[in-house]
C-alpha cells in the first residue's frame, strides 16, 4: 500500500539510502523517515483553479517576446523577481511574483476546444465511454473535507468538467452568477422558515408512509441527499456565497468585476474548508481583435488573481492553498489577418501558487519568438502528478471505469521537483 | 408543419395490434419466471395495484405520469381489460413517439446541445418512424447509410455531433446498435475480451472518407471576406457529403502506424465490397438476419428499460464476459422481435402485458430474476415532462402552438438538463443519481414554484376549482401527483392541516410541495 503521497520507488530508495549509510535503523527510526518524507508532501489542503476559458494567449500573458515578429503590442514589465518579466498589462501580479510559479512550457496536441478543455482538466484525452473525472471532483473525493455542510468541490461561472467515473456525488456545485445568491440555496420569497418546516413535516410523512411498504436502498439515498442539501440551507457557512459581506475596500481591490468577486467569493469558500474551486473566466479565444479584448481581459484579471494571491498570504492560508491558473492551449505566435490569434496547443502558460509550490520562477522556456518549447517541455500529466503531491494524493491510484479497467488518478506523469518546496 | 405529417402518419400506416389475448411473447416470459422462481425457491411479490401499474406504464411508455383525468377513468374503469387497452392506447399516443425519439437522441446525440447538431431536427426524423413503427433495422440501416447534406437529412446529425471521424462512429455502431464495447481495442488488443486492433479498425474504415464536398473553408472565408463563425458553419451543413470508396482506414496505434481495410466483425478476411458504398454495405451486415448482436442488442436494452435491468448488463457491453441472466428467454425474444419485422411497439407491447412487468414493488426485494417491480429514479426527461403535466403546460400550450410549446419546453430543458444529467450517458442505474443541486432545484426551484402555484392554470388551482369539498381536493392532488387516493392514515394529517389553515389554498400549495418532492413521486416503481 502506498504512504500517503509517497510513490513505492522513492520509499525504496529511502531504504536502500539508509542501508548503504551503514546504519542499522531501528524500524521505528524508518517510520520516522518516511513520515518525515510524507510531511512535505501534502502541504496544500485545497485548491482555486483560475479556469481562462478559450485558450489565453501566452506571449501576451505570461511569456511576452518583445521586439519579436510575434510578439505583438504589448511589451514586458519587471516584476518583484529580477530577471523574470510578464506583460506590462499585468502590473499588480508582477508585485506577487515571489510566491508565482511560472510554467513557461506546457506542451499538449490537443487544438478543439472542447477536447482540449476535457484533456487539461482531467489529465486524459477523451476516448469513448469512459468519462474521466475532474481533477476538481478527484481532490473532493482524496481530500478529508473540513466544512460539514459545503460541498467539497464548487464551480464559480462554468459547469467545470464532472466528476464522469468517481459518480455524481463529486460532481461540482455551480454558481452561476457570483453577484447574486447561489439558486435555489434559499427558500423561495414567498415562504417563512415556519411554512418551509411545515412543508418538511408533510414530506416527512408521505415519506414515511412510502417507506414502509417499499424498502429497497435507493429511497434512503435519496433521503440522505436531500437532508444535505436542506444541511446546506440551513448552515451558518452559507455566508461564505455572500461576497457583499465582505468591506468596499477589499470588493474594490479585487476589482469589483465578475472575475474580481469571483475570486473573493473562492477565497471565503476556501476560508470555510471547501476542497476545490474552479473560477471560470470567459472571452479568451481571440480570433480577432486579441489585443483590444485581451488587454481589458488582463485589467480585470490583475487585480482579481493579484488580490487573490495577497489576501491569501495575509490570511495565512497561502501556505495551505494551491493556486493554479491556465486554460486549455495558448495562442499562435503568429498573428492573423483579424488581429487576431488562433489556437496553440504546442506551447502554452499555466501559473501556479501557494500549497507548497515554490514561487518566485520560471520553469521551462520557449524559443526567441515563442513557437516550440526550447527546454523541459511539461505535460499536463507532469502537472497532475506535481499537483497531486502538493495535496498529498497518491497520483498512481486506480478507480474502475465502468468497463472495469483501472484508470489512474493520473497517467503516467513525472512530478516536476524544482517546483516543489 | 411536421406535427400535422406525424398525425397523418399515425392514423394512415400504423400497424394495429390484435386485441385481447396476451401476446405469445407475454406468456413466454412469465412461464419462463415462472419455472426460475419455483427452482430457485424464490417469491414474487404481488400483482400490483392499478394505480401502480398506471403510473408506471405511463412512465415507461409515454415518459409522463397520467394526468388527473387520465387517472380517473382508469382507475374508475371495472373493464377487466383495461390494463391491455390502456397499454394500447398509450403507445398509439403522440407521447410515445416523442419520448422515445428523446431516449434515442440523448443515446445518438447526447445530452448537449452542440453548435453544429441540429438536435431537433434529428430527433423529428427519429419520432416519424417510432410513430409510424418503422422496424428497427430499417431506422438504423437509414442511419448508418445516409445521404446528403447536414441540411437535409437529420440522421446526419449523428455524423455532425462525431464530426466526421471514423473512429467514434465505429465506437457508437458498436455500443448503440450491437452492444458491443469495441473501446479498448482502439488502442490495443482488448486484454480479456475476443476483439482485437483489427475489429475496431475494420468498422472504422467502413466510416473513413467521408467530408463535405468543396469543402475548403480558407478559400471559402478568403472569397467571402469576412464571413462569421456563424454564417460559415451554416453554409458548411449545406454541403452533400462525400465518401471515396477506399476501404482502408488509416490508424495510428501503438507508437506505430497501420492501415486497416473494412472487415465485419466475426469475418477474418476484409469485407468484399462489390461496388457499393462503404456504409450501405455495413448498414447490410449490421442488419442482416444472421447479425448475432444486431436484434439482441436492441432486445436487450428495450428489456433493460422496462424491466430496470437487462438480462445482460451494461446493455452496450454484451460481451463474451457478461452475465446472461436468462439466455433463453433473451433467445426467444429476438426470434419474436426479427419475425415480427423488428417492431420496437410490438415488442413493448408484450413486455408491458406480462404478468412479470406488471409485478409490484411494494415489499420485495429487486434481483436478477425481475420478482419484484422495478424502482428507479426518474430520468431527466420524465422528471420535466411530468412536472409540465401538473404545472399543466404541457395540455394548454400543445393545444395552441406547436412552436410555442416546443421552444419553452426546449428551454427549460436546456436551462435544467446538466443538472440531472448522467455523467456517463450510459442509461440507467440502480442508484439514486441524485446530487444536492437537484435537490435544492426541487425543493426551492422554480420549476417545483410554477407546479403549485395555486393562482395559475396548474395542479392547484384545477382541484381548487373543480372540488368544493376539502377530501376531494385531497383526493384530486394526490391523483394528480401520485395517481392514487391518500391512505386513511395520510388523509388524516392532510385534513387537519388544511383545516388549521381555514381552507386556504395555501395548504394545499405546501401538499403538493411535498408531495413533489417525495420518494413516491421522484421515482419510477
Amino acid at each position: 500500500m502506498n504512504h500517503r503521497g509517497v510513490c513505492e520507488c522513492s520509499r525504496r530508495e529511502l531504504l536502500r539510502w539508509s542501508w548503504r549509510a551503514g546504519a542499522a535503523l531501528s524500524f521505528s527510526q524508518l517510520l520516522g523517515i518516511t513520515a518525515l518524507f510524507a510531511q512535505n508532501a501534502g502541504k496544500a489542503k485545497s485548491c482555486i483553479l483560475l479556469w481562462m476559458a478559450g485558450g489565453p494567449s501566452q506571449i501576451d500573458t505570461f511569456d511576452p517576446k518583445p521586439g519579436t515578429p510575434t510578439g505583438g503590442e504589448f511589451k514586458g514589465i519587471s516584476t518583484t523577481v529580477p530577471g523574470i518579466q510578464i506583460c506590462e498589462h499585468l502590473p499588480l501580479l508582477a508585485k506577487e511574483m515571489k510566491d508565482l510559479a511560472i510554467l513557461r512550457s506546457m506542451t499538449s496536441r490537443e487544438g478543439n476546444h472542447d477536447r482540449a478543455r476535457y484533456y487539461v482538466h482531467t489529465g486524459y484525452a477523451s476516448a469513448g465511454v469512459t468519462q474521466h473525472p475532474s481533477f476538481g471532483a478527484v481532490v473532493a473525493k482524496e481530500l478529508v473535507s473540513q466544512s460539514q455542510t459545503l460541498p467539497a468541490f464548487i464551480s464559480i461561472n462554468g459547469p467545470s468538467v464532472g466528476a464522469g467515473l468517481l459518480g455524481v456525488n463529486f460532481a461540482p456545485f455551480v454558481i452561476r452568477d457570483p453577484d447574486k445568491t447561489p439558486e435555489n440555496l434559499g427558500r423561495s420569497r414567498h415562504v417563512t422558515r415556519e411554512r418551509f418546516e411545515q412543508r418538511q413535516e408533510l414530506l416527512e410523512v408521505l415519506n414515511a408512509n412510502f417507506d414502509a411498504t417499499h424498502p429497497q436502498p435507493e429511497f434512503h439515498k435519496k433521503e440522505q441527499i436531500y437532508q444535505r442539501a436542506l444541511d446546506l440551507m440551513n448552515s451558518p457557512a452559507l455566508t461564505a456565497f455572500d461576497v457583499s459581506r465582505e468591506n468596499d475596500t477589499i470588493r474594490q481591490r479585487y476589482g469589483n468585476t465578475k472575475i474580481g468577486n469571483s475570486c473573493l467569493m473562492a477565497r471565503r469558500l476556501i476560508q470555510n474548508g471547501v476542497k476545490f474551486v474552479e473560477v471560470e473566466m470567459d472571452g479568451w479565444d481571440t480570433h480577432r481583435d486579441n489585443f483590444k479584448t485581451t488587454r481589458r481581459l488582463l485589467s480585470e484579471l490583475d487585480p482579481a488573481f493579484s488580490s487573490l494571491i495577497r489576501d491569501l498570504r495575509e490570511t495565512g492560508l497561502l501556505e495551505t492553498t494551491l493556486v493554479i491558473w491556465m486554460g486549455e492551449f495558448g495562442r499562435t505566435p503568429e498573428i492573423n489577418a483579424n488581429a487576431g490569434r488562433d489556437h496553440w496547443p504546442q506551447a502554452w502558460c499555466a501559473v501556479l501558487a501557494g500549497g507548497g509550490i515554490r514561487g518566485g520562477q520560471v520553469i521551462g522556456t520557449t524559443d526567441s519568438k515563442g513557437y516550440e518549447v526550447e527546454q523541459q517541455p511539461i505535460r499536463v500529466p507532469d502537472l497532475y502528478a506535481t499537483l497531486s503531491q502538493c495535496l498529498g494524493i497518491d497520483a498512481n491510484k486506480a478507480h474502475s471505469s465502468p468497463l472495469g479497467r483501472p484508470i489512474r488518478i493520473v497517467d503516467h506523469g513525472n512530478v516536476i521537483s524544482t517546483l516543489l518546496i | 408543419m411536421k406535427r400535422a405529417f406525424v398525425l397523418i402518419l399515425l392514423v394512415v400506416v400504423v400497424p394495429s395490434i390484435q386485441p385481447a389475448e396476451p401476446p405469445v411473447a407475454a406468456l413466454r416470459i412469465d412461464s419462463s419466471y415462472a419455472t426460475i422462481w419455483k427452482e430457485k425457491g424464490i417469491v414474487s411479490t404481488q400483482r400490483s395495484s392499478d394505480e401502480e401499474f398506471l403510473r408506471r406504464i405511463s412512465l415507461d411508455l409515454t415518459g409522463r405520469i397520467p394526468t388527473l383525468d387520465q387517472s380517473l377513468v382508469f382507475l374508475e374503469s371495472k373493464d377487466p381489460g383495461k390494463r391491455e387497452k390502456l397499454i394500447r392506447q398509450l403507445l398509439d399516443s403522440a407521447e410515445y413517439g416523442e419520448y422515445f425519439a428523446a431516449l434515442w437522441t440523448n443515446l445518438i446525440l447526447g445530452h448537449e446541445k452542440e453548435r453544429f447538431v441540429d438536435r431537433e431536427a434529428f430527433q423529428d426524423w427519429f419520432e416519424e418512424r417510432i410513430a409510424s413503427d418503422t422496424g428497427w433495422d430499417r431506422i438504423v440501416s437509414l442511419l448508418i447509410s445516409a445521404e446528403g447534406s447536414f441540411q437535409d437529412t437529420p440522421q446526419l446529425n449523428w455524423f455532425a455531433r462525431q464530426k466526421l471521424n471514423p473512429n467514434n462512429l465505429a465506437d457508437d455502431t458498436a455500443r448503440l446498435f450491437l452492444g458491443i464495447q469495441l473501446g479498448c481495442a482502439r488502442c490495443h488488443n482488448h486484454p480479456h475480451d475476443q476483439w482485437k486492433l483489427e475489429d475496431f479498425y475494420g468498422l472504422a474504415a467502413f466510416y473513413s472518407g467521408m467530408k463535405p464536398e468543396r469543402f475548403d473553408p480558407i478559400e471559402k472565408m478568403k472569397a467571402r471576406e469576412l464571413k462569421s463563425q456563424k454564417e460559415l458553419e451554416e453554409f458548411r451543413r449545406t454541403l452533400p457529403l462525400k465518401q471515396d470508396s477506399d476501404p482502408n482506414v488509416f490508424a495510428e496505434v501503438q507508437g506505430g502506424r497501420k492501415t486497416y481495410p473494412a472487415k465485419f466483425l466475426l469475418t477474418p478476411q476484409p469485407a468484399h465490397l462489390s461496388g457499393e458504398s462503404k456504409r450501405k454495405a455495413l448498414a447490410k451486415w449490421v442488419t442482416a438476419p444472421d447479425n448475432p448482436f444486431f436484434a439482441k442488442a436492441l432486445v436487450n436494452r428495450v428489456w433493460g428499460m422496462m424491466m430496470g435491468k437487462g438480462f445482460v448488463e451494461p446493455v452496450d457491453d454484451m460481451g463474451s464476459l457478461s452475465d446472461n441472466s436468462n439466455p433463453e428467454l433473451l433467445a426467444f425474444l429476438t426470434e419474436d422481435f426479427k419475425q415480427h419485422g423488428y417492431s420496437l411497439r410490438l415488442l413493448l407491447w408484450a413486455i408491458a402485458n406480462s404478468k412479470t412487468y406488471q409485478l409490484s414493488s411494494r415489499g420485495g426485494t429487486e434481483g436478477i430474476y425481475y420478482q419484484c417491480g422495478k424502482v428507479e429514479m426518474l430520468n431527466a426527461d420524465q422528471t420535466l415532462n411530468s412536472f409540465l403535466v401538473i404545472t399543466n403546460v404541457d395540455e394548454k400550450l400543445r393545444s395552441r402552438n406547436r412552436g410555442d410549446y416546443e421552444e419553452k419546453r426546449d428551454l427549460i430543458y436546456r436551462h435544467h438538463v446538466f443538472l440531472f444529467d448522467n455523467d456517463d450517458n450510459r442509461g440507467k442505474e440502480t442508484e439514486f443519481r441524485g446530487t444536492i443541486s437537484q435537490a435544492l432545484f426541487l425543493l426551492n426551484g422554480k420549476m417545483t414554484n410554477e407546479a403549485i402555484r395555486p393562482l395559475s392554470d396548474g395542479a392547484t388551482s384545477i382541484v381548487l376549482r373543480r372540488y368544493p369539498d376539502t377530501e376531494l381536493r385531497l383526493d384530486g392532488l394526490f391523483l394528480t401527483a401520485v395517481s392514487r387516493r391518500p391512505f386513511p392514515a395520510e388523509k388524516k394529517v392532510m385534513l387537519k392541516y388544511v383545516e388549521q389553515r381555514g381552507d386556504a389554498a395555501a395548504a394545499y400549495e405546501d401538499i403538493l410541495w411535498a408531495l413533489l418532492n417525495s420518494n413516491e413521486f421522484l421515482f419510477n416503481h
